[in-house]
């Protein structure tokens, strides 16, 4: 009996692992997105992406959040309460927060003027982002160094030519 | 030998003067504490002065310099440009490999706008900042800002100043022509700068972001250029009234200087009366007309507003040669066969002469539809008749062969190369339509893309653009004339020998 009790519990557990693996899409990069809005304007969809530069106005008091992941980002229409839960945006030595907005997507969207773009009903923040840390190449100090050296006594050089023929 | 020396001593000093403009950037990267860039930049202007001095010294003495001397400096000198300019780009980590910076560099000297660069969103602002002054520099002229600047050129401005493609005599001398360009220049991008910084801080930027982008996208937009500092481009904003700011600024980068002069004097006739404004409104005209049809019957981009947003922008963009998009490049199928081949021919035209504007140009378009109209007249005339046609550019003039002539030879060598490159970039199995679409934004140096240009695509074909941009906006005679040098300096001694 207990062994019995045992399968059937395993057997719920797989089923419901499985039966969620085939429900919930899973989440789009900004490009499949792009690509998805082309083929089924209006389509649901789940994208994961860094939001990037900053938070801006859009009509209705609501905000554009570009997110971007391999080179590709799209807009994403949501509320100021969902904008103003992303930490960080993604700019020159920062990673901004990775969002999964969960929404609808437009291929020519009437209310943005045919922007193609993700209406959100869901924001979530996956990953808050942080600081990116590239410590300065000594080599390049050396190349810049030995490089300057080199145009200043060029520069001497020719000072001293043309000086010498009253040229400058 | 001494006229080899006199071309290296002249492309030397361009190189030094191109070396001081990378002041902006270091100085922009030392405000920003963007200290790695800063090394970049410091770098970049080491190395470009090491290379123009060295070259400078061939001959000290600033020869004089001949017409066709001229033509191969400025050939060179564009080329050096782009090399020297992608020194910085190529330490940035934003470019894979210099072959990609080069691109880059060129791309932004010949006011294309097409871009390898990846992670954009990430590019340091004084990257930014370089990125987008190489459009400021080359949209005016990279002879233009030395004879400007009177950087020791004197023994041949004048030559240097034909050679790279400009005709204007706005002012009786090419000095303070070339300052005349540079002050219209500072008018429109001081008023761009404004305007766009007010519409960014009210859309959320914060001020140091705010003016850097209203800076850039100026610059971008009356240079007729098209680099963003986002991926998306002008898409990043999704903002109709940036849009409609860029706007103002890519028709006024498009209009010819002596054009400007004269709106500046308070002549607004010129404008009206003048053959190439009038054949560049009908073309934009037509095309918007084109486009309008096209989006009407696809239906997604149906309404008034969409064909503004979308359908006037990208022809606009496209007919200035400036490039800004704000669609995907998977996007270009929404707008219909009609639409699309609208862009196209758009971009093939380009703006007037005289102007940072590519392609074509309008006057030549009007002059060869001048010349079918004179030929049909001709025909339908008696014989013994003797038939005139006039035309105002400027002045009043009469169509003569020699006109429609040079006119007809610009045509045939953009579309050498349109189509050139088309069949280049469908051997490297692009679409033909599309690789046709990338050509032609490269030669016409206008900067849409269908996604053909990528940090991914082959080197070859990115190595092709760069040839294809660079001789766009020298438009095709300073390149030949240096083929037919080097041709001859090849050639002529193994002759001689035999």
């Amino acid at each position: 009996m207990r062994r019995l009790v045992v399968i059937a519990l395993c057997a719920a557990l797989v089923l419901s692992v499985a039966t969620r693996a085939v429900a919930a899409p899973a989440p789009l990069t900004p490009a499949e997105a792009v690509a998805l809005a082309l083929e089924s304007d209006g389509a649901p969809a789940t994208v994961h992406g860094e939001a990037l530069g900053e938070a801006l106005a859009a009509p209705g008091g609501k905000r554009w959040v570009n997110i971007g992941r391999e080179g590709t980002a799209i807009g994403v229409v949501m509320t100021a309460e969902q904008a103003a839960e992303v930490p960080r945006f993604g700019l020159y030595r920062q990673r901004g927060a990775t969002l999964e907005v969960s929404g609808v997507l437009n291929s020519a969207c009437d209310e943005h003027g045919g922007d193609l773009d993700l209406h959100a009903d869901t924001v979530s923040v996956l990953d808050e982002g942080g600081a990116i840390v590239d410590p300065l190449h000594p080599g390049k100090l050396w190349l810049a160094g030995a490089s300057a050296t080199i145009a200043l006594a060029l520069w001497a050089r020719y000072r001293q030519l043309r000086r010498r023929r009253h040229l400058a | 030998m001494r006229e080899v020396r006199a071309i290296a001593h002249y492309l030397g000093i361009l190189i030094v003067g191109l070396a001081m403009t990378m002041l902006i950037p270091l100085a922009t990267a030392l405000a920003l504490g963007e200290w790695e860039p800063a090394i970049d930049y410091v770098l970049g202007i080491a190395i470009a002065c090491a290379i123009g001095l060295a070259l400078a010294l061939a001959d000290i003495t600033s020869p004089s310099i001949s017409h066709r001397q001229a033509l191969m400096i400025s050939a060179l000198a564009w080329l050096s440009a782009a090399v020297i300019g992608a020194i910085p780009l190529a330490f940035s980590g934003n470019y894979p490999t210099f072959i990609d910076a080069v691109f880059d560099s060129m791309s932004g000297f010949t006011t294309s706008g097409l871009t390898v660069a990846v992670d954009l969103d990430h590019m340091a602002a004084s990257h930014n900042m370089w990125r987008h002054l190489t459009h400021l520099i080359g949209g005016q002229g990279i002879i233009v800002a030395a004879v400007s600047l009177a950087i020791a050129i004197k023994g041949g401005a004048f030559s240097l100043y034909l050679a790279e493609g400009r005709d204007e005599r706005i002012l009786p001398n090419v000095v303070h022509t070339g300052r005349f360009i540079w002050f219209v220049t500072a008018i429109w991008v001081t008023v761009g700068t404004v305007m766009l910084t007010i519409i960014n801080l009210v859309a959320g930027m914060d001020v140091v972001r705010s003016s850097l982008h209203a800076f850039w996208l100026t610059i971008a937009a009356f240079d007729t250029g098209g680099f963003g500092p986002h991926s998306q481009n002008v898409l990043y904003y999704h903002n109709p009234y940036l849009e409609g700011a860029l706007l103002v600024l890519m028709l006024a980068g498009t209009v010819n200087f002596n054009l400007h002069a004269d709106l500046f004097r308070g002549d607004r006739t010129e404008m009206f009366k003048n053959l190439e404004a009038r054949t560049l409104a009908a073309n934009i005209a037509v095309l918007v007309g084109f486009i309008a049809v096209s989006f009407s019957l696809g239906q997604l981009l149906a309404t008034d507003w969409e064909i503004w947003r979308k359908g006037v922008f990208h022809i606009i963009s496209a007919n200035s040669g400036t490039g800004h998009q704000t669609v995907y490049a998977a996007q270009w199928s929404q707008f219909g066969g009609a639409g699309l081949i609208a862009v196209v021919l758009a971009m093939a035209f380009g703006g007037m002469v005289s102007s940072t504007a590519g392609g074509i140009k309008s006057l030549r378009i009007g002059m060869i539809l001048y010349s079918v109209v004179l030929s049909a007249k001709k025909a339908l005339s008696p014989p013994s008749a003797v038939v005139r046609m006039r035309f105002h550019h400027l002045v009043d003039r009469i169509v003569t062969p020699e006109i429609v002539a040079s006119a007809l030879t610009y045509f045939t060598l953009y579309m050498i190369s349109y189509i050139t490159g088309g069949l280049v970039g469908a051997g490297y199995g692009y679409e033909a339509g599309a690789a046709m679409f990338e050509s032609v934004s490269a030669a016409a140096n206008v900067g849409l893309s269908t996604g053909i240009t990528s940090p991914t695509m082959p080197v070859g074909l990115k190595l092709f653009y760069i040839v294809q941009m660079w001789a766009g906006r020298l438009e095709y005679l300073s390149l030949i004339a240096l083929a037919v040098a080097l041709m001859l300096a090849i050639f002529r001694p193994r002759r001689e020998q035999a």
